[in-house]
């Protein structure tokens, strides 16, 4: 390597790991498209899990669901950040293998594919959306996702923040 | 007759969650009585306060220092009748699920039979007879569960009963000053002693033996008066380290938000109590995540020290209770983590421990977010503060890092329960630097290693170096920079562990982006959802070996210099000088100084020769 080429390496690479994004680092969609996309993962959960928790004879939750945005990546410099929608049904009436079987029938009814099926855990999808169902022991823990979206740098550091999230106020069926 | 089916056990009224979740809320809030009263029997009224008012005053404060004495007493009696709640919670949840499988299996066997007698030919003799049987054998299965089911019931009521019974027993002043004149009362300031003595050998097996013959209430009386000494102590096992650390943590918030209100917080307090919210919201982003067996909450405080590293912070917190996982993995992140990063970490460990999970059957997996280092940062960008950045090219922080990682880890071996887990450390960036020194110089004991976008490995020279052959795991991104510092390039901070001659196990990882501007997202996107590197991480952890690669030859891969040329001529020429410009502009006075240090400390980048 040439002395000033290290030099500019050096430079550059000094820039990239201070965490100096560079040129079209701000891009992304916008906040009201971020908006959008949460609120359609918030709607879709408000039908959905109720509907999974009813097909396993759900009997409590352990709260009433909550949804935020995760980062996609790492910190310092993710590349993006996705909205997860979750409920952890605490105690069904209904065995591992039943919950399993009653989930994936619910999905399939539902347009949903099946992606995936390791040891009691179900992932689905349908368009952009991912559900992953992992039924355990006394209940299950289902999740939504609307995947990676692509956010400029502030607005995950804003969406992402700890505690920032939303109440999904779901009950268990009666 | 038909047959009748068996009853489900009533719901689990309470989990030990939401048990926990309370307890917590009145150890904090003992803590604080028992440090008033402490503070109050110690200082007194001033020696300078002479005479009658301060005989008086010295009065008040001793019979005062009493009633907060009882007071104290009486909330370690609650806590240790609440800590007894939970037990018996997780074991009742335990008993629910198996009786829910067995009630569901029974019930379904006599819809069988009712189908099957409805379906008879009701002339066959022999058919018929059989049918009798088999319902009086169902009959008899249904009644001996039943009982059982039953029996469940009660014992739910039981512990209701008891633990309200418990409670009523310390609520009152009489009440409080019995359980503090208590002949068998937990001596807290002198277990504490004791403890403190032990965690200075540096042994965490002599702490986790020590700690095993406690009792409850020595626990309890331990955790409410020295919450910060024993959160933070290896070899305490993990729910107790859990516990005492969200005790701290919410003293802290309440007493910091005591201080902001009146305007009298200082900067490290700013900074404190920053961390410590930090900690809270990301624990509450977890708060629904129980385990599914036991219902206890599964995000595990295990280090918190809010003040550390002139408020940087140190905080480790776990996703799955690390003592009794199957499986454990703890991850080192690099350059600008502090106590802050918690959150988006955890969200890479909660990716990595769920894929895990799926890949090695029933066993358990726990994924712990170690950042209790002074990890070089550079806050808002390199103009902030050089000298914490210049650092990064120095191995300093992760010498002490590497230290302080091995201790950790040894901790957490002495408080596994259970056959021995499979650990695996994981660094990153400047945290594979130190995890490096960790294994070289302070014996780290961990089974397997990945080191993932390192800039180098300390001083190690080989793979073997660092572990013992085929249990080192390296992941370099082709267009991860930060990957290609290592020797031998410029090698400040160690060899590039991808390096063929290295002998590491690499695994694949997407090359990432070829473009300047995403130099940066290459080197942060080895816990992407779906990336191969996840998935051969996941291998790891789980005890499963990756599918290898080829380690970087002479030739095989860019040098840096090429990487940064090539990836700006393809991302445009008008962006390279941009770029450069730019990137310039925001280092031109870090590097004025730099070279001027790089002087004084002889060649620590050696660029210029």
């Amino acid at each position: 390597m040439t002395r000033w080429a290290r030099i500019v390496a050096g430079v550059v690479t000094l820039g990239v790991l201070s965490g100096c994004g560079g040129p079209g680092d701000d891009g992304g969609v916008s906040r009201e498209q971020a908006s959008q996309r949460s609120e359609e993962i918030r709607t879709e959960a408000a039908d959905l899990f109720p509907k999974l928790a009813t097909s396993m004879s759900a009997v409590s939750f352990t709260g009433s669901g909550t949804a935020r945005w995760k980062i996609c990546g790492m910190p310092p410099s993710p590349n993006g950040a996705e909205y997860v929608a979750e409920l952890t049904v605490d105690q069904a009436n209904t065995g591992v293998s039943e919950r399993l079987a009653a989930v994936k029938e619910l999905l399939d009814g539902q347009g949903w594919t099946l992606d995936e099926e390791t040891s009691g855990t179900v992932t689905s999808s349908k368009q952009d959306t991912t559900l992953t169902a992992r039924v355990a022991g006394g209940g299950a823990y289902l999740t939504l996702s609307s995947g990676c979206v692509d956010l400029s740098g502030d607005l995950i550091d804003e969406l992402t923040d700890p505690g920032r999230r939303d109440d999904l106020g779901l009950t268990p069926p009666s | 007759m038909a047959l009748v089916r068996v009853s489900q056990p009533d719901p689990l009224r309470t989990t030990s969650a939401a048990a926990a979740s309370a307890t917590t809320g009145v150890r904090a809030t003992g803590e604080s009585v028992s440090d008033a009263q402490e503070s109050l029997a110690s200082q007194g009224t001033p020696a300078s306060w002479t005479g009658d008012a301060s005989e008086a005053a010295e009065n008040e404060f001793t019979a005062l220092s009493a009633r907060l004495d009882a007071a104290s007493a009486a909330f370690v009696r609650a806590v240790t009748v609440l800590d007894a709640f939970d037990d018996t919670l997780q074991t009742l949840s335990s008993r629910r699920i198996d009786l829910v499988e067995r009630v569901s299996e029974l019930n379904g066997r006599i819809d069988t039979y009712d189908a099957d007698v409805a379906a008879s030919d009701k002339d066959d003799a022999t058919a018929q007879e059989a049918l009798v049987q088999r319902s009086a054998n169902l009959e008899r299965e249904a009644t001996a569960l039943q009982a059982d089911v039953d029996a469940w019931n009660r014992d739910q009521e039981s512990a209701e009963q008891t633990v309200v019974s418990g409670l009523q027993g310390v609520d009152t002043v009489a009440e409080g000053q019995s359980a503090a004149s208590a002949p068998n009362r937990a001596d807290a300031a002198a277990l504490a002693d004791q403890l403190q003595q032990k965690v200075d050998s540096g042994d965490p097996e002599a702490v986790a033996d020590w700690w095993s013959g406690l009792s409850p209430e020595q626990v309890a009386a331990l955790v409410m008066h020295s919450p910060q000494l024993v959160g933070n102590a290896g070899g305490v096992p993990s729910e107790v380290r859990d516990e005492a650390n969200r005790t701290s943590m919410l003293s802290d918030i309440d007493y910091l938000t005591q201080r902001r209100d009146d305007g009298q917080l200082s900067d490290l307090e700013r900074q404190q109590l920053m961390n410590a919210e930090d900690a809270r919201d990301t624990l509450d982003d977890y708060q629904d995540r129980i385990d599914p067996e036991t219902g206890e909450n599964q995000a595990f405080l295990l280090v918190y020290r809010p003040d550390a590293f002139d408020g940087d912070g140190g905080v480790a917190m776990s996703l799955g209770n690390p003592d009794t996982a199957d499986d454990v993995t703890s991850f080192v992140p690099g350059l600008t983590s502090e106590a802050t990063s918690l959150s988006g970490n955890v969200e890479s460990m909660d990716r990595l421990m769920q894929l895990a999970d799926g890949k090695n059957g029933d066993r358990s997996v726990a994924a712990i977010t170690w950042i209790d280092y002074d990890a070089p940062s550079s806050g808002e960008g390199l103009t902030d503060d050089p000298w914490d950045f210049l650092q990064v090219a120095g191995q300093g922080k992760a010498t002490d890092g590497g230290e302080r990682f091995a201790d950790f880890v040894a901790g957490m071996r002495a408080s596994d329960q259970g056959p021995d887990a499979h650990f695996t450390a994981i660094g990153h960036s400047y945290g594979s630097t130190t995890v490096s020194h960790a294994a070289t110089d302070n014996d780290l004991q961990v089974d397997d290693m990945v080191l993932i976008g390192s800039p180098g490995t300390g001083s190690a020279e080989t793979a073997t170096d660092l572990m013992p052959e085929g249990h080192l795991f390296v992941g370099s991104a082709d267009y991860d920079p930060v990957t290609l510092l290592g020797s031998p390039a410029i090698g400040a901070l160690g060899h590039d562990p991808a390096q063929a001659d290295f002998g590491a196990h690499r695994f694949e990882v997407d090359p990432g982006s070829y473009r300047v501007q995403d130099l940066l997202e290459n080197h942060s996107s080895y816990f992407n959802e779906g990336s191969t590197s996840l998935d051969a991480m996941a291998d790891v952890v789980a005890g499963q070996t990756p599918d290898q690669v080829d380690g970087r030859t002479l030739g095989s891969y860019q040098t840096l210099d090429t990487l940064v040329v090539g990836s700006s001529v393809v991302s445009g020429g008008e962006q390279i000088w941009n770029g450069v410009e730019w990137t310039g502009g925001q280092v031109a006075d870090a590097a004025g100084w730099t070279w001027d240090k790089a002087k004084d400390a002889g060649s620590w980048l050696n660029p210029f020769d």
